[in-house]
């Protein structure tokens, strides 16, 4: 089973790529570790992760089949 | 009164809106902090919707490459402060709004001194040391921002401090502390669409509305996010994080002692 993120903003820059699939890793930490490792330009960056539309700013098991959403700071105006 | 009511005839006739809400639009006062690419929308926007009065704080000059988004300029304005043009621009626009220029840079002690004097603050400036300090002190005096934000093809709106389901966010809720500067690309060096503050700044100021008239739904608690590339919207319901009461100034005085400058670079 699968989950999906979307990298908005500058973070889809740093990953080369706005969409993602993959095997649904279990939970939030997990993830997070998994994309810094796949992504190392990630581990510096700053963001917030919603899940299903809802921010999450602890570790919590993820669903199957959840978007997620990884969003920067942006700061233009 | 006649004039009054012809001016605003679209918005009086609306179901759900009418004389009630058109009167509550010419006693509101809204502060609009940048009048660049989202400030300049949303400026038009509130002095043809009829907003009373409405302060502008920039103190920036318009420079030619501004004008492919900041479309209160044209090219005989450059070289000239933007609040000043701006105030000017709208006045013609709508010569029963009082307008209020400020040209300095805005700083802690003007935010002490004016919030207290508008209904709603709107973030429409370009770096984090601007919008934090905005941010802390909206919370302080208990002020709702209106936010935007913009980014290469992609913008956010949000608005901070209204309370909904008995919870107020505000922008150290999402990113307790600030990015370094060399985190996040500014759109001098990332670049913008040009149409995209335009966008989002007329985002804002439909929440700039609907918060003084009570017309509809705010985005309260809420971030909606905008890609022009795809079309895709999506509104992220937002929390409180324990990390921000960290990071937030606890008082005027410790607001007043904080540097933002140095805290986001």
């Amino acid at each position: 089973m699968s989950i999906e993120i979307i990298f908005f903003g500058q973070l889809a820059d740093k990953t080369g790529c706005s969409n993602l699939v993959l095997d649904n890793p279990g939970n939030i930490n997990t993830l997070t570790k998994l994309m810094k490792i796949q992504y190392p330009n990630l581990a510096t960056a700053k963001f917030i992760i919603a899940v299903n539309n809802k921010i999450v700013l602890q570790n919590e098991p993820i669903e199957e089949n959840s978007k997620l959403a990884f969003m920067p700071p942006f700061s233009g105006g | 009164m006649k004039e009054f009511i012809l001016r605003y005839q679209r918005q009086i006739t609306l179901e759900g809106f009418g004389m009630e809400a058109q009167e509550k639009l010419s006693k509101a006062k809204v502060l609009v902090i940048g009048a660049g690419g989202l400030g300049c929308p949303v400026l038009q926007y509130l002095a043809a919707a009829g907003v009373g009065c409405i302060g502008i704080a920039d103190n920036d000059t318009i420079q030619l490459s501004n004008l492919n988004r900041q479309i209160l300029f044209g090219q005989e304005d450059i070289g000239q402060y933007k609040a000043t043009v701006a105030a000017a621009k709208i006045n013609t626009l709508n010569d029963r709004v009082e307008v209020i220029a400020y040209k300095e840079r805005w700083n802690q002690q003007m935010c002490i001194e004016h919030f207290p004097n508008y209904n709603i603050i709107v973030d429409a400036t370009d770096n984090f040391a601007s919008r934090y300090m905005i941010n802390d002190a909206c919370v302080l005096l208990d002020k709702p921002l209106v936010f935007g934000a913009v980014s290469k093809y992609e913008g956010q709106v949000a608005v901070f401090n209204v309370q909904s389901n008995d919870i107020a966010v505000n922008y150290r809720d999402l990113f307790p502390t600030p990015p370094k500067n060399d985190e996040v690309m500014n759109c001098a060096e990332g670049g913008v669409l040009g149409v995209l503050p335009g966008t989002i700044g007329v985002m804002q100021a439909t929440e700039v509305i609907k918060l003084i008239t009570g017309v509809g739904a705010p985005l309260a608690n809420q971030m909606l996010t905008y890609n022009t590339l795809n079309n895709q919207y999506l509104t992220l319901q937002l929390i409180k994080n324990l990390e921000a009461i960290k990071t937030s100034p606890a008082s005027l005085d410790i607001f007043m002692q904080t540097n933002y400058v140095h805290l986001c670079s």
